[in-house]
């Protein structure tokens, strides 16, 4: 039986990469948006500039589920290379849309699905001449197909291409061109619509539709960061890309027009975080932006700024690792190697947004805790987040808010005869004051160095100071817990002894996968951490709860290893969930997972037999 | 110094360059200069003559990077801009073999910067081929420190208005005694040169100017622009890096021939367990 479902299904689409497929696929994105149902798109694609296989996932979702889903309801197979695996990819009773132009024998598909056939190349081929009009007119050809078959407003996609091609306006009759010559074929040639239907409705309300990189890098503007240094790396490059543009919009003086901003791609990441960290030791709020190989480069440096405590922002688009890995491919790999960076006894603020709303958020977040806690704050975004459009809530800011730049020292203070000294812990907080280098001409000023010293930076390799200073900087991150942005707790209606603990980009599947478990009678409560180190929250959900799963994207169990070895909890009640083949984990993954595991922890009551 | 093409001894029987192809099918874009390359090195492997199992192709990471797959050699891809420190332990601990280093403009220049210098004053015996296209291909082209300071991109809008580093030039500096410049689209001539280059003792450099279609079409112009070196081969270094430094990067040919001995390699020894156990053992 063919799927029947309005509002609620999965598109991908098989292309080959380079072959200007992503901008037409996107278009249908934006055009299911424009009809105001909300969609979740997903980039598929190889580390690779031009020829190997590449998709794109939209899922149509009017109830709003962001995450991956999993399964195929319409393949869309433009790439013959992937054939086998685009077909197996399709649930049952779905749909394959292939070009048709070559007959194919019947052993090439499946008949529990409906296969819908449009001879598009053929269609170029009558209709074009030229070799890569035929290629990237064939993309708009299968829209216009799509179209049709779903019962879509044409109207829609009509007025996307006339504003995709604003300023080139002798590119919008072709393009409409082909739209309809793709929709007239279907219309007059096949049964339209198929069972999988688009209706407007009115469910996107006022989100925005952004990549998490593009959020994270406007975070980085309104965080008042002024310095970038980075070296490329996929899937971090957009986001220094982004704040580039970023910058140049809204970092110029209106006045002069010169940019009030430094942006260097340096030679490689040793220099980049160098860079970051001589420009933060200077008070400036400066950030690096890279991946795990990156990280593992900064290790040395890391261990500097942690121990000589200067403020460093250190975005991390993870990706899968060990090695190269899969470059474009995602996870959240990178926890132990950010939270333990460096050599020695060292120990990092984490901070894990969900989306690119909160990637907004907690990156200017970033800034000010660096500066108060004058440490390295990493934010750790992953390619699914960072490198994928996300409807998300609307950036907020308030414009009254000020900075957080800490405990500085100013001139007038030390003029007034305040007792400096660099590594005093006056407050008992474990955070110090420091100076900006050339505060004043005779008091405040302190040697930086990663060598240890005694509390007024004075060299010293007494075992006492050193273990004074040591046990001060464990204060501060004591501290951090109660600054850094708090875990969210979502309680089942009924009351449970079990729980959940996830983070990031896991947010939305997750969202989705606790109705799928609750519907099946099983109640869960829930705990998204937002930040490491962990707020005290984080044990009493698991003091309160006999068992709970930590849900994450990597294989080693990392976020566990890290509440075991920071909350002091016995590993046997923390169950893990673990997703880490390169795809977003899903609603389906999650629920299956925790409803079998649930399943067996079932308890039958025993009969007591006299 | 004279050099002697493709030492006899090694010549069994006669090899073609297809016996040198993995057969994997390269991801480079089509058009990409680093095809030439390829087709370059396996056909001067043929002429050089050394069986495939006897080379190693060392890379990092990059679209070049990649070019080891291609080859049915033995092959590490390693990470990004450290495959001359990889490729410098192999030849110390097995001489015995040809070890040739391949990469980009980012992978060798940037990243690997360091790594270049020292392997230049080092002068271990082996092949450093830089494929040269002034732009990040992998990471979706961003500039290079061979680009151009007025080469406007989205990342550097405008131009990045830094002076390009000259690779030969450095690698003159640095000590490197065999540097020379071919192209892509000159299979031929770039094999002629690989092959005295393999040839030499010691750290021998090529800077292989290799098209990016992607993000550079117009080095498609490169063809009609590059020549056979007609300038003399300096007499010594100084001269020789004041003649890199001038010309207009477009003459290909090996443009310096040093004389700097290159790092004797150890033969390693088979010490039986008891010789070395004999050197802790406690008094007489």
């Amino acid at each position: 039986m063919p799927i029947q479902r309005v509002n609620d299904f999965v598109v991908r689409f098989g292309n080959v990469n380079g072959s200007g497929s992503a901008s037409a696929n996107e278009m249908f994105a934006r055009a299911v948006l424009r009809m105001g149902v909300p969609v979740a798109p997903r980039n598929i694609f190889p580390s690779n500039i031009q020829g190997l296989p590449t998709w794109y996932e939209v899922r149509i979702t009017e109830a709003g589920h962001l995450g991956a889903r999993g399964g195929v309801d319409l393949m869309v197979a433009m790439n013959p290379q992937t054939w086998e695996k685009d077909l197996a990819s399709i649930d049952p009773g779905g749909y394959l849309f292939y070009d048709s132009t070559k007959p194919l024998p019947a052993s090439k598909f499946r008949d529990d699905i409906t296969v819908i056939g449009v001879p598009l190349t053929a269609i170029c081929n009558r209709e074009y001449t030229d070799p890569r009009q035929r290629q990237l007119f064939k993309n708009i050809i299968y829209i216009g197909v799509l179209t049709a078959l779903l019962d879509m407003d044409v109207k829609v996609v009509e007025q996307l291409i006339g504003e995709q091609y604003k300023g080139k306006e002798k590119l919008v009759p072709p393009n409409i061109h082909a739209l309809h010559l793709g929709r007239d074929y279907a219309l007059m040639n096949l049964e339209c619509p198929i069972g999988l239907k688009l209706k407007r409705a009115d469910a996107v309300g006022d989100r925005i539709f952004i990549e998490g990189n593009s959020a994270a890098a406007l975070g980085a503007v309104y965080g008042g960061a002024t310095v970038c240094a980075w070296y490329p790396i996929t899937p971090s490059s957009s986001l220094a890309d982004a704040f580039t543009r970023h910058c140049a919009k809204l970092r110029v003086d209106p006045v002069s027009k010169k940019a009030k901003y430094a942006i260097i791609q340096a030679e490689d990441e040793l220099a980049s975080i160098g860079m970051v960290i001589g420009a933060g030791w200077n008070g400036a709020r400066a950030f690096t932006a890279t991946s795990g190989p990156g990280i593992s480069l900064m290790q040395e440096f890391i261990g500097l700024a942690y121990f000589a405590e200067i403020p460093a922002v250190i975005f991390d688009v993870q990706r899968a690792g060990p090695s190269t890995g899969m470059p474009t491919r995602t996870q959240q790999c990178d926890l132990i190697s950010c939270a333990y960076a460096s050599h020695g006894d060292t120990k990092h603020v984490l901070l894990f947004p969900e989306d690119p709303a909160e990637a907004f958020e907690f990156s200017a977040a970033a800034f000010d805790l660096a500066d108060r806690l004058q440490t390295p704050i990493f934010v750790m975004l992953d390619l699914d987040i960072g490198m994928n459009h996300r409807l998300s809530k609307p950036l907020a800011w308030d414009d009254n808010r000020a900075y957080d730049r800490g405990k500085v020292m100013t001139a007038a203070e030390l003029e007034a005869g305040k007792e400096f000294g660099r590594y005093l812990d006056v407050d008992g907080d474990g955070i110090p004051y420091r100076t900006y280098p050339g505060t004043h001409p005779t008091k405040g000023s302190f040697f930086t160095r990663g060598t240890s010293r005694d509390r007024y930076a004075k060299y010293t390799e007494e075992g006492a100071p050193y273990v004074d200073n040591m046990q001060r900087l464990l204060r501060k991150f004591e501290t951090a817990k109660d600054l850094v942005p708090r875990p969210l707790q979502a309680n089942s209606a009924n009351p449970t002894k079990y729980g959940i603990i996830y983070y990031g980009s896991t947010s939305p599947a997750m969202d989705e996968a606790i109705h799928m478990i609750e519907a099946n009678g099983q109640p869960l409560d829930r705990l998204r951490i937002r930040a490491f180190p962990f707020h005290s929250s984080v044990p009493s959900f698991l003091a309160d709860h006999d068992f709970v799963f930590v849900v994450e994207q990597n294989r080693d169990a990392q976020m566990r290893s890290l509440i075991v070895n920071e909350c002091n909890v016995d590993p046997v009640r923390l169950v893990p969930v673990l997703h880490f083949d390169g795809t977003p984990i899903t609603a389906r993954f999650i629920a299956k997972s925790i409803g079998e595991h649930l399943e067996k922890l079932k308890m039958t009551p025993m009969r007591v037999v006299s | 110094m004279s050099v002697s093409l493709a030492s006899e001894a090694h010549c069994v029987k006669a090899l073609a360059a297809k016996d040198f192809s993995s057969g994997a099918h390269p991801i480079w874009c089509p058009g990409c200069g680093d095809y030439g390359v390829l087709a370059a090195l396996e056909r001067a492997l043929a002429a050089y003559g050394r069986p495939s199992h006897e080379v190693v192709l060392v890379s990092g990471i990059g679209c070049s990077s990649r070019l080891p797959a291609y080859t049915n050699c033995y092959g590490f891809h390693g990470v990004h801009g450290r495959a001359l420190a990889v490729a410098t332990g192999l030849k110390l601990t097995r001489p015995d073999l040809e070890v040739i280093t391949v990469g980009g403009d980012g992978d060798g220049y940037s990243i690997g910067g360091n790594h270049f210098i020292h392997a230049c004053r080092r002068n271990v015996d082996m092949l450093y081929l830089v494929m040269d296209n002034r732009v990040y291909g992998m990471t979706k082209g961003q500039p290079s420190p061979t680009t151009e300071p007025d080469w406007d991109s989205d990342i550097a809008p405008g131009g990045i208005g830094l002076r390009p580093l000259n690779p030969l030039a450095l690698a003159i500096v640095a000590g490197a005694n065999f540097v020379a410049r071919g192209f892509a689209g000159d299979p031929q001539g770039l094999a002629d040169l690989i092959v005295e280059g393999i040839a030499w003792p010691g750290f021998a450099f090529i800077e292989v100017l290799s098209p990016c279609v992607m993000f550079r079409p117009e080095q498609g112009e490169w063809k009609k622009m590059v020549r056979p070196a007609a300038m003399p081969a300096a007499p010594d270094r100084a001269a020789a890096t004041a003649q890199v430094l001038a010309e207009d990067g477009f003459n290909l040919g090996v443009l310096y021939r040093g004389d700097r001995a290159p790092v004797s390699v150890p033969v390693p020894t088979n010490a039986s367990m008891s010789e070395i156990e004999r050197q802790f053992e406690i008094g007489a």
